[in-house]
């Protein structure tokens, strides 16, 4: 590699991890403790789903319009927004709202038990696990926080790039995982930078990538909706929005839904008006029937007044990878094994995050020269295997 | 220690092959319980392992 395409990546290297750097280890301390939120939940008796027991609601149970009644009884004046439903357990949650369209943070998630129909109260809140995930999400910004940090993310990938990029020439004579202790401090973090950056590579990539598809998770729903979903139900375009007075059965839905995709379980249903569907319709989100497939959702639109079903369609492949995305990104779809190993990758990044600051400080005159002649000699090789 | 540079297929051949186990443990792990996990252990596990082993290794001799 010649020494300008060096110097020219290098300068990429440089600005794409300097710019979201202090972000990057915002979202890598927050996102540690959120890793094991299930854990800490549990461990802060707000693991309302383990002391249930009885079939999964998503397979049956007391009927869905008593459960919806129940629910709303709770929350007097309020409409439904969504329902959803757990595969290992009866519990059932219902997020109510003041009006259909209403804001995330004027919503209400019950828990209810669909096998004995108790209403279970609110959803226990963890104020600061809630901090944390906000944090991490969106930085009490909203929308425009959730964008930043997609484009930090985003950053972040070519970073990673052009840090493989570097790590050819600079490795041109030194074993994998060249480590050398014995000389200057500076050269002993450059060894760690280069080493944990290769090794947590994909891992780090794929976190990135599906951290900036979640960050753009409400525009591409938006998207969806106006678009997919409008497309599905143009038969009802003009007519003004259902009333929630004039909601008729979730079960007659259910069963209508159910005899579109056959064997297939149910996530959610959103209700009309919100995000998730259009104006007129439940939009029930069944999960994929193969292991393979379990994150992928189809929804079926039936009319939420007759009970009949209008289309189904699986999702467009840009809101499937937002779907995939989320236990991607979460690392929480294998069990504590995994989560300990989401926890080591995430020390590992805060460490190429860190060593990757220390080697950019204290910069004298002529240090990128310094620098690429760094990266071209591997910090002068002479490393044994 | 003039030695013509090692090749790139040399340099990357170790990291190829974490990255490849990553990648796929990830897969394994979100579309299948059970004998899917453990795959997914393993294999995503296979980075922070190599991590922890080099790290604690003596200084290179």
């Amino acid at each position: 590699m010649s020494r300008d395409a060096i110097r020219n990546w290098y300068l990429i290297h440089k600005w794409s991890s300097l710019i979201p750097t202090a972000f990057l280890l915002m979202l890598c301390v927050t996102g540690l403790p959120l890793i094991f939120h299930d854990e800490i939940d549990a461990a802060m008796g707000g693991d309302a789903e383990t002391a249930l027991s009885g079939s999964p609601s998503a397979e049956g149970g007391i009927p869905l319009d008593v459960m919806l009644d129940r629910a709303l009884a709770e929350r007097p004046g309020e409409v439904p927004l969504f329902m959803a439903f757990s595969q290992d357990s009866p519990l059932l949650t219902v997020t109510t709202g003041p009006t259909p369209d209403a804001a995330g943070e004027d919503m209400t998630l019950l828990f209810l038990d669909r096998t004995t129909g108790a209403s279970l109260g609110p959803a226990p809140g963890n104020a600061p696990m809630d901090f944390l995930l906000q944090l991490h999400t969106d930085m009490f910004l909203g929308l425009p926080g959730m964008l930043f940090l997609g484009a930090m993310g985003i950053s972040l990938v070519i970073a990673l790039i052009s840090g493989v990029v570097l790590y050819a020439p600079f490795m041109r004579k030194l074993p994998f995982g060249t480590v050398r202790k014995d000389r200057s401090k500076r050269l002993r973090r450059l060894d760690q930078h280069n080493f944990l950056g290769i090794v947590a590579l994909a891992w780090m990539l794929v976190i990135a990538l599906t951290g900036a598809i979640n960050a753009f998770a409400d525009p591409l729903t938006e998207n969806w909706r106006d678009g997919e979903i409008a497309r599905m139900t143009n038969a009802y375009a003009g007519t003004p929005a259902l009333a929630p007075a004039d909601y008729g059965s979730i079960d007659q839905a259910m069963s209508a839904a159910q005899q579109a995709l056959p064997g297939r379980s149910p996530q959610f249903i959103g209700f009309p008006g919100g995000a998730w569907s259009s104006g007129h319709h439940y939009a029930i989100f069944f999960q994929g029937d193969r292991p393979v497939t379990q994150h992928l959702l189809t929804p079926a639109l039936v009319d939420a007044a007759t009970g009949e079903l209008t289309d189904a369609r699986t999702m467009p492949v840009i809101n499937q990878a937002l779907m995939m995305s989320k236990p991607l990104h979460f690392g929480d779809y294998g069990g504590l094994p995994l989560k300990l190993i989401w926890a080591a990758l995430t020390l590992a990044t805060i460490w190429v995050l860190w060593t990757g600051v220390m080697l950019w400080r204290r910069r004298k005159p002529g240090e990128v020269e310094r620098r690429i002649e760094e990266i071209r000699s591997g910090a002068a090789a002479r490393a044994s295997s | 220690m003039k030695r013509s540079g090692r090749r790139l297929r040399t340099i990357f051949a170790v990291p190829a092959a974490i990255g490849a186990a990553s990648l796929l443990g990830l897969f394994l792990g979100l579309t299948g319980d059970g004998l899917g996990d453990l795959f997914a252990w393993l294999l995503v596990g296979l980075a922070p392992f190599t991590i922890v082993a080099v790290l604690l290794r003596r200084s290179p001799n």
